[in-house]
């Protein structure tokens, strides 16, 4: 695979991605809650009041978030860079582009031509969920990213026995860790995936002679990865005092979970229906293409065809136990491991043909045996399959039922929106953060003395991004948050800004330390003006004076 | 000056050869010798910067040591993104010269140059007769290797094992005449006055080269170019799975021999020589100067002086096992003497820092102080910041965390961090690609080895102040079961 056409399927994905991005975010103010967090938490890094590495915060790993740096320390000068989220945009748009570039070359290293590859990485980029994805600033771009360049090195591997894609792969698990913590499934999955493919290299007999390497390559593939896991728990630990704080804090997921009425509500086997319809929909030719590779790689000896399974199905299957147990939301975008999983099995039914280009080849490496190329017919009717499976994806994502953070897409373009509640609910969704935005445009033009406004980031993140002046807020990540909170005006606030103290509005920190704050003002501070929300899910503003 | 056969040569010839092993490279290249450690000005700028340090420690304590830090950091952040560069070039396959066993043996035997090797042995009785193995095994023409056994010629009980074992049918055994420096380069040079090879090489009595590594050798020289004065082959342990230390030290090799060099050889950088199976063109030897009798690492001075006059040296894919200390004392006098000699000879290289820079270029002398100068210092220094981090792990006083302002401290923790995880990364990969599956643990546990390390180094840069050329003997034949060993005190130089 050549240098041009790495950049060439890079340039024309980012394109893609960048711009529904910023038409998304720019055209029809559309954005992301959790993605305008992640930007609102590099901002702080960088220009809040106190600017610390640390407040890039430690609930959800720091990966993404520390990605955005670079842009938004622009935004200083250019305060749309945060207001409208274009460093996230930016940031998932790279990591998806570089997804497509992984995708394309699994096909190349299984000795596809350019043509195929091309197309089946276009069915890939192309696909409505990655294409959003890649446009949102959420951290599944850089998840999948970094998933499917260690399956890509790992298909390698099973043949080349290259120390470089072991290496890699390992790199990259621990890289996806750094962006989701569901790459833990996946680290363990793919260290016995390791090992097993090891202890067999000199064949079942001999399978004890191979045990310390096979237990030397389960080191090499997970030590990066345990090492990120090791380093970022000490870290959260040494600084907050919670090594697991997604799990344990008050701002984690348990605590979201519960405040926001819960996740699975329905039985058991309703759970487990949801999520089998959800991994369907979005790899639906997952239905016909799984087993026909299963049965080809079974007739061909073909260890390869283990690795995708293995890696994103134990992402899926983490996910899918999550949500079933009741420990997680039930939203579509955490079976997105479903559509390269679909792409690279497709792929895997084509038979390869040559050996990629190795840096070192291993002691076991193995030549793939020559086979005869696909029918044309075949290949037809698999690109045709992707396609359906594509639109299908695209179908579902439009369902309220099943895709509660996408389905408002469908309403985009819509001028006169109708009046049924499906409609009006899309459109709050779609005007999410609007309020935020009129609420800093507000306090910016106040020129309010710095730390004036004291705002808790469980709902006020999309004020502070929008601001172009974050410095004037007093927020969480500052060191000195919990004395200023106690006694504002010793310190110089002006302002709080405050939320209902019901659902996630319980665990603000301001409604913790004056729970009727918002109702009355504790008793102590003055009510300026109520601000109520035109976005979904998004609480009714009160700013009270001190 | 004729060469006479090995045990008729006059007194004359003797006092003569002696006189130029020990004075030689003095004589022709006056500043190439370590012979003094330290020449006045770089001796008046030691002492200038300890006595600067000292007044500013005085008078502003907390920036003087900010400042030493921020510097300390910086070298070690240095280290070790050159460490992964060459380490990322090296594991190339294709870094390693490597010679197929059908291109060595394509030779013809009567078109191979004539062969030399010297084996020195100093107090070695109980190895000495390995060498038969050893020496009988190589697949070279008999008539065209000539093997030199250097031996001191009050050394009675070597002499003896050596006359005992027979090992004087198959090597010609050179009496070196006793004299001070003790060392090892002092006899190799006494004993290249005997050479009749164009290619010289030298192996310890104790080492089993791989069989064809002679003619490895001579494929390799005929097919690089004329300014390959130098090849190296691959150093490696049988006694790997003896004990930890020794599981430690097989991976230390593994990295070095395997990964390290090849890369240095692809980057621009002198090689430091390992001290044996060093195969040397005898003409650029001579020219260059041959081994400096002062210098406790011979080999490093050498790989260095190659480089800086315009030769270069390359690394072969071919292995001479040896046997590695399996006893922590006896470790750690071996690598103080390694670290000195290091040190050493970054010192005699940069007495005309000039010239070593127009000589090895920008990028070469860079490298050549990280590896010569860094590797002992920051070993040295690592004890400091150890104690540092665990008095900040275990109540983070305020004094640490004023040393570290913030755009220090995120650079100290990654390369704390980082540095040390892809080290022991680097260790787990290089156990593999040499299969040797069983270091895993070893690999795991280094951070311990780099406390022996260094000990070893604060010793070593002790002994350059107060005794630059004592030679610290290391002592073989731990791994032969039922072998006695003797703590003999080495007299001084």
């Amino acid at each position: 695979m050549s240098r041009r056409e790495t950049w060439t399927v890079f340039a024309a994905s980012l394109a893609v991605y960048l711009g529904v991005g910023l038409t998304l975010s720019l055209r029809y103010g559309y954005l992301l809650g959790d993605a305008l967090a992640r930007t609102s938490a590099a901002q702080a890094v960088l220009f809040s009041r106190d600017p610390h590495v640390s407040a890039i915060g430690y609930i959800f790993t720091p990966l993404t978030a520390l990605a955005q740096l670079p842009l938004v320390a622009f935004s200083s000068w250019l305060p749309a860079i945060t207001r409208w989220n274009i460093s996230a945009i930016a940031v998932s748009a790279l990591f998806m582009a570089g997804a497509t570039v992984m995708i394309y070359g699994i096909c190349r290293d299984r000795g596809l031509t350019k043509p195929y590859s091309s197309i089946i990485a276009a069915v890939f980029a192309l696909n409505p969920m990655i294409v959003f994805f890649g446009a949102n600033g959420m951290s599944e771009a850089p998840f999948l990213f970094f998933a499917c360049w260690a399956a890509r090195r790992l298909i390698r591997w099973v043949h080349t026995d290259d120390v470089h894609d072991l290496v890699f792969a390992g790199i990259a698990l621990a890289l996806a860790y750094l962006t989701r913590y569901d790459a833990v499934a996946a680290i363990a999955a793919t260290t016995f995936l390791v090992a097993g493919v090891t202890v067999m290299r000199q064949g079942r007999a001999k399978w004890r002679t191979m045990r310390r390497r096979a237990l030397l390559d389960a080191v090499l593939v997970a030590g990066p990865g345990f090492s990120a896991f090791v380093v970022w728990t000490a870290t959260s630990w040494l600084i907050t005092g919670e090594a697991l704080a997604q799990l344990s804090s008050n701002y984690g997921n348990a605590a979201i979970l519960e405040q926001s009425g819960g996740g699975a509500t329905g039985t058991l086997l309703g759970n487990t229906a949801f999520v089998v319809t959800a991994i369907v929909v979005l790899g639906p030719t997952l239905l016909i293409a799984g087993p026909v590779a299963a049965v080809l790689a079974h007739r061909r000896r073909d260890l390869e065809f283990l690795v995708a399974p293995v890696m994103f199905g134990s992402v899926l299957a983490f996910q899918a136990f999550s949500y079933i147990t009741g420990s997680t939301f039930g939203f579509l975008r955490f079976y997105i491991c479903a559509i390269p999983l679909a792409a690279i099995v497709v792929v895997q039914i084509f038979a390869p043909q040559g050996n990629p280009e190795t840096r070192r080849t291993g002691k076991f490496h193995r030549s793939r045996s020559e086979h005869a190329t696909a029918k044309t017919g075949v290949s037809a009717a698999l690109v045709a399959l992707s396609v359906g499976g594509m639109m299908v994806t695209g179908w579902a994502m439009l369902q309220p039922s099943l895709s509660a953070q996408q389905y408002a897409l469908r309403y985009l373009f819509d001028e006169n929106p109708s009046a049924d509640a499906d409609a009006l609910a899309a459109r709050r969704i779609i005007d999410s953060f609007s309020t935020e935005r009129e609420l800093a445009a507000y306090l910016d033009s106040q020129n309010l003395p710095e730390g004036s406004i004291l705002v808790d980031t469980v709902y006020g993140f999309a004020v502070v991004a929008a601001s172009s002046r974050p410095d004037q807020f007093v927020v969480p990540s500052d060191q000195d948050f919990t004395t200023i909170l106690n006694d504002p005006a010793a310190a110089g606030v002006q302002y709080l800004l405050t939320v209902p103290n019901s659902g996630r509005g319980e665990s603000d920190a301001i409604n913790r330390r004056y729970p009727s704050i918002y109702d009355n003002g504790a008793l102590e501070f003055s009510f300026v003006f109520e601000a109520p929300n035109d976005g979904a899910d998004q609480p009714d503003w009160r700013l009270y004076e001190v | 000056m004729s060469r006479p056969r090995v045990g008729e040569e006059s007194e004359e010839f003797r006092a003569a050869a002696l006189d130029d092993a020990v004075n030689g490279l003095a004589r022709r290249h006056p500043l190439a010798s370590a012979a003094v450690a330290f020449v006045p000005w770089q001796k008046y700028t030691a002492i200038s910067v300890a006595a600067l340090i000292a007044i500013s420690a005085v008078l502003a304590p907390l920036p003087t040591l900010i400042t030493l830090t921020v510097i300390c950091i910086l070298g070690y952040t240095a280290m070790m993104i050159d460490r992964l560069l060459i380490f990322s070039r090296g594991l190339d396959a294709s870094a390693i010269v490597t010679v197929t066993d059908e291109q060595a043996r394509a030779v013809p035997d009567r078109d191979l140059p004539c062969y030399t090797i010297l084996v020195p042995a100093y107090n070695e009785p109980e190895v000495v007769g390995d060498l038969i193995a050893a020496m009988t095994s190589l697949d070279y023409p008999a008539d065209k290797l000539q093997v030199l056994l250097l031996l001191e010629e009050d050394d009675d009980v070597t002499i003896e094992a050596a006359k005992n074992s027979g090992v004087g049918d198959v090597v010609d055994i050179v009496l070196v005449p006793a004299g001070d420096p003790r060392t090892k380069p002092k006899a190799c040079n006494y004993g290249l006055h005997f050479a009749t090879g164009s290619i010289v090489t030298i192996f310890d009595a104790e080492d089993l080269p791989e069989r064809l590594q002679l003619r490895r050798v001579v494929a390799a020289f005929a097919s690089l170019p004329e300014t390959v004065a130098c090849i190296q082959a691959k150093l490696a342990f049988h006694n790997g799975s003896q004990n930890l230390l020794t599981g430690w030290f097989t991976a230390d090799y593994a990295l070095w021999f395997g990964y390290l060099l090849p890369g240095l050889m692809r980057s621009a950088s002198p090689i430091p020589l390992g001290g044996t199976s060093n195969h040397l063109r005898r003409d650029v030897i001579e020219e260059v100067g041959a081994w400096d009798g002062f210098n406790v690492t011979e080999d490093a001075d050498l790989g260095v002086r190659i480089a800086a006059s315009g030769y270069s040296t390359a690394v072969l894919d071919s292995t001479t096992l040896e046997e590695a200390n399996s006893d922590p004392i006896n470790w750690v006098r071996q690598r103080s003497r390694w670290y000195k000699g290091y040190l050493q000879t970054w010192l005699v290289h940069m007495r005309r820092p000039r010239e070593t820079f127009r000589a090895l270029g920008p990028v070469g002398t860079y490298r050549f102080t990280l590896l010569l100068a860094g590797t002992p210092i920051t070993a040295c220094i690592n004890m400091i910041f150890w104690f540092t981090t665990a008095a900040w792990i275990l109540g983070q006083p305020d004094l640490i965390a004023a040393l570290f302002p913030p755009y220090i401290y995120y650079l100290s923790l990654v390369s704390l961090i980082f540095g040390n995880i892809a080290t022991i990364y680097m260790y787990l990969i290089a156990s593999r690609e040499s299969d040797n599956a069983y270091l895993l643990v070893p690999s795991l546990t280094m951070p311990l080895y780099w406390v022996m390390m260094s000990v070893a180094a604060i010793k070593g840069c002790w002994q350059l102040i107060r005794n630059p050329s004592y030679w610290e003997k290391t002592f073989h034949g731990l791994s032969v079961p039922g072998s006695t060993k003797e703590t003999i005190d080495e007299p001084a130089s």
